[in-house]
C-alpha cells in the first residue's frame, strides 16, 4: 500500500507539468479601463495626501504652540511661588533671631 | 529600443493603445498566478483587475531595473498576499461566527476547486495537488505557484516575491516536503474510505 501511495504522490507532485494556463476573461479588460476612467488621476490622490499631511502638521504645530504656552506660564508660575517661600523662610529666619533664647 | 521599452514609453505617457497590448500579452499570466493562489475565479479576476490598474497608475514609477515580466509578477504576488490575509482575518471571524451558529460554518468554506488547465488524464491528481497546495504556508504555495506553475527560474521567483535565490530554493524545498506529506495522507484517507465502503457493501450482500 505504501508504494501504491508513493507512486499516486509523484503522479500528483508531477502531474503539474500538464497543466495548461487558464486564460483570462476578455471582460477583465473592459473593467479595468472602466476602474481606471472611474477612479481620480493619482496625481490628485496625491494632492489629496499632500493636503492631509499639511493638515496634520498644522495640527502637530498647534499642540506644541500650547504645550510650550502651557510650560512657560508653569514656570513663571513655579518662580512667583519659590519667591513666597523665600520670602516666608526669611521672615521665619528673623522672627527666630528676635525670639532667640540665651540660655 | 526593443519592443518592450517602447510600450513601456507609450503607456508612460498614456497610450491607451500600447497599455492593451501590455494588457494582452500578461493578462493570462496574472490571471493564471492569482488563480493557482487563491482557488476561486471571481477573487482571481478581481486581482488580475486590480494588478492592470496598479500597473497602469504605476509604471511611471518603474524604472527598469528589473524586467516589466518579474514587476507585473511582484505586483501579482502582493496583491494574492493582500488578499489571502483578508481571507484569513475572515476565517478567523467565521470561526468566531460558528462558535455561536455551528451550522454557520459551511457557508465560509470555499467550493472545491477545479483549475480550468486540468487535462482530463491528469485531472484527479491535479484537484489533489491543489487541495495540497491550499494547505500549505502562503510563502510556500506562492514560490511553488511561481516557480513551478508559471515556469518562472529560481532567480525570477525572487524577484517577484522580493527575497533572495536561496530563500526561494528553501520554500520550495520546504514546499516540496510538505506537499508529499500532505498528499501522502490525503491518499491514505482516500484509499481507507474506499475499503471501509467496499467492505461495508460486502457486509450488506
Amino acid at each position: 500500500m505504501k508504494k501504491e501511495i508513493n507512486h499516486l504522490v509523484e503522479d500528483s507532485l508531477e502531474s503539474v507539468k500538464y497543466l495548461n494556463r487558464a486564460q483570462a476573461s476578455p471582460f477583465i479588460y473592459g473593467k479595468v479601463m472602466e476602474q481606471l476612467k472611474a477612479i481620480p488621476e493619482p496625481a490628485l490622490v496625491g494632492g489629496a495626501m499632500i493636503l492631509r499631511w499639511a493638515t496634520l502638521l498644522l495640527v502637530l504645530g498647534m499642540v506644541n504652540a500650547v504645550t510650550l504656552r502651557k510650560i512657560a506660564s508653569h514656570t513663571k508660575q513655579t518662580a512667583s511661588i519659590q519667591q513666597g517661600v523665600n520670602a516666608i523662610a526669611q521672615e521665619y529666619f528673623e522672627f527666630q533671631q528676635e525670639n532667640s533664647y540665651n540660655y | 529600443m526593443d519592443n518592450e521599452a517602447k510600450v513601456i514609453a507609450a503607456v508612460k505617457n498614456g497610450d491607451e493603445t500600447a497599455f492593451k497590448q501590455l494588457y494582452h500579452t500578461y493578462a493570462d499570466r496574472v490571471f493564471n498566478t492569482a488563480l493557482s493562489i487563491m482557488q476561486h475565479h471571481e477573487e482571481a479576476e478581481d486581482i488580475t483587475q486590480e494588478v492592470f490598474v496598479q500597473v497602469f497608475r504605476s509604471i511611471v514609477q518603474f524604472k527598469e531595473e528589473s524586467s516589466l515580466f518579474t514587476w507585473i509578477y511582484k505586483i501579482t504576488v502582493s496583491k494574492c498576499a493582500d488578499a489571502q490575509k483578508k481571507h484569513r482575518s475572515q476565517k478567523r471571524f467565521a470561526f468566531i461566527t460558528s462558535l455561536f451558529a455551528p451550522d454557520d460554518s459551511l457557508k465560509h468554506d470555499a467550493p472545491h476547486f477545479e483549475h480550468p488547465g486540468m487535462a482530463i488524464e491528469h485531472k484527479e491528481h491535479n484537484k489533489a495537488l491543489f487541495t495540497a497546495l491550499k494547505q500549505l504556508a502562503p510563502k510556500q504555495q506562492m514560490a511553488f505557484t511561481l516557480h513551478k506553475i508559471e515556469g518562472l527560474s529560481y532567480q525570477q521567483t525572487a524577484e517577484a516575491m522580493n527575497t533572495t535565490t536561496a530563500a526561494v530554493e528553501s520554500l520550495l524545498f520546504r514546499a516540496n516536503e510538505n506537499l508529499r506529506a500532505l498528499l501522502s495522507s490525503y491518499y491514505k484517507n482516500n484509499i481507507q474510505d474506499s475499503a471501509s465502503s467496499l467492505m461495508s457493501f460486502l457486509l450488506m450482500l
